[in-house]
């Protein structure tokens, strides 16, 4: 007889987010913008600090904006099924990601990337955070939006697949490759 | 230490996909290797998320929302360039009314299409009607639209600034950016696409059209959802899959194999177990795939 266990991971504190949400989204679909200000106060910083590990700090506020704005607008439709509107929130910026990496040239790709290319890992005097911040920039966005939204923000496989719109298969092909290239970075920042 | 063949099991179960064999586990040091190496990984990560707020940055991204949603619009129906409205657009009825912009109501007719549009994304649209069909011309935005068209109703048809897209009784999602159709996404029922260079594309309930991520003059095939060996809940795999990376062509070249060794093709599934481990020798499901020849169902 084989023993099996299921394995668990870690979700981060605030994966179940601040509390119900329901009555806050029946108010801002009505245009009440202290119920849009409400969910702000309770989900930006998080929101804030997935754009920065996705897109880095100099386009993550106007992610921030967008994502709140078009939440305001989109709250209609909103189906409330989880009472958290959390992962709907992340699901929203995650899309203002993809659409923003597909406006964006070849071109224009390569001429961000020669101008803020990041900067390669170093040792960290004050510790792992720098360098484990620095191996996360260095991987492709792709991969790193599934490992911060997984590892990070504390979102199963099922609700990136929704929130990214990509099959299932593709989330766990992506956090393992991801998962990999972290290692090696990280691996090589040591050595 | 030598590599164990069933050491990707251990991130599976880490992520909920399967249960952990504790007996392997217990006599396995790779495995047991690898879970620490993916314990500590995930607690250097989970470390960022404790990472300082910069409390400027959101109270100035928090000034400029609750501006942007104070200078919103109040929503007035009009029929014309309804864009900027936030939810329930209009319900359009026959045929006299949609021509007219003067702020009546005609009745409406009784075998009349019907067709209601919601903004979902800055749309700017406009709608004529014709004798033969109710035309909806989209330059930019997303718009919803949920069409009931009796069967004497006039033809729907979205005119978008690279072809047309010919309703079929349906709700569907159009999205057009700079000028081009970037997506369509159909709920219910079914369009014809006839895009500038692409011929003509059907697309049905629950599928996915989407430019820049599969770009096809010919359509796929809808695949059918296939179970996958050892992962206890198989995901649905959805007809015209944007392939728009590595992972997607690694998956899917796994996915011909177990395709074919569902179909019962064991040399079949081993030519494509071969071609998978050729281009991905060290892949996500390379020991999954080096079991099919190893052992040919």
């Amino acid at each position: 007889m084989t023993a099996t266990a299921r394995l668990q991971l870690v979700r981060s504190p605030d994966a179940a987010g601040p509390g119900d949400d329901r009555a806050r989204m029946a108010a801002i679909a009505r245009g009440d913008s202290a119920a849009l200000a409400e969910l702000y106060d309770a989900y930006a910083p998080a929101v804030l600090g997935f754009a920065r590990r996705a897109v880095g700090r100099a386009d993550a506020e106007d992610i921030v904006q967008t994502t709140f704005i078009t939440a305001a607008r989109m709250a209609p439709t909103w189906d409330g099924r989880s009472p958290s509107a959390r992962a709907w929130l992340f699901g929203i910026t995650a899309r203002h990601l993809k659409e923003r990496q597909r406006a964006g040239s070849r071109f224009a790709r390569a001429l961000i990337g020669l101008a803020t290319e990041p900067a390669r890992a170093t040792k960290s005097p004050s510790g792992d955070r720098l360098d484990t911040s620095a191996a996360l920039e260095r991987l492709p966005e792709a991969k790193r939006v599934v490992l911060v939204l997984a590892e990070v923000e504390g979102f199963s496989g099922e609700e990136i697949a929704k929130m990214l719109d990509i099959p299932l298969n593709t989330v766990w092909t992506r956090l393992h490759h991801a998962r990999r290239a972290m290692r090696e970075l990280l691996d090589e920042e040591a050595s | 230490m030598t590599a164990c063949a069933r050491m990707t099991e251990v991130e599976a179960a880490r992520d909920g996909r399967q249960a952990l064999d504790l007996t392997h586990l217990a006599g396995c040091p790779s495995c047991q290797n690898e879970l620490t190496q993916l314990e500590n990984a995930s607690a250097a990560l989970r470390v960022l998320a404790d990472e300082p707020v910069d409390g400027e940055a959101l109270a100035r991204v928090r000034k400029a929302v609750l501006a942007a949603q104070s200078a919103k619009p109040k929503r007035t129906i009009q029929w014309q360039r309804l864009g900027a409205a936030a939810a329930l657009i209009g319900c359009i009825a026959g045929a006299s009314m949609l021509a007219r912009n003067d702020g009546h109501t005609p009745s409406v007719p009784a075998a009349s299409t019907r067709i209601q549009a919601v903004d979902e994304g800055a749309a700017r649209w406009t709608i004529d009607s014709r004798d033969d069909s109710e035309r909806i011309t989209l330059s930019e935005g997303t718009l919803r639209l949920s069409v009931t068209r009796p069967a004497n109703g006039k033809q729907v048809v979205v005119q978008v600034p690279d072809g047309t897209i010919e309703d079929i009784g349906t709700v569907f999602h159009v999205v057009v950016a700079s000028g081009v159709t970037q997506e369509v996404r159909v709920d219910q029922g079914a369009v014809r696409l006839s895009l500038a260079g692409l011929g003509v594309i059907d697309v049905r309930a629950g599928e996915k059209w989407s430019r820049a991520l599969a770009p096809s003059p010919t359509p796929a095939q809808p695949v059918a959802p296939v179970e996958l060996p050892q992962v206890p809940a198989p995901p649905k795999v959805t007809p015209r899959v944007p392939v728009d990376d590595d992972s997607s062509g690694e998956d899917a070249a796994y996915l011909r194999v177990i395709r074919s060794a569902r179909a019962g093709s064991s040399r079949e599934a081993s030519d494509a177990a071969k071609q998978y481990l050729e281009k991905y020798p060290n892949g996500f499901r390379a020991p999954e795939v080096r079991s099919v020849i190893a052992s040919p169902r």
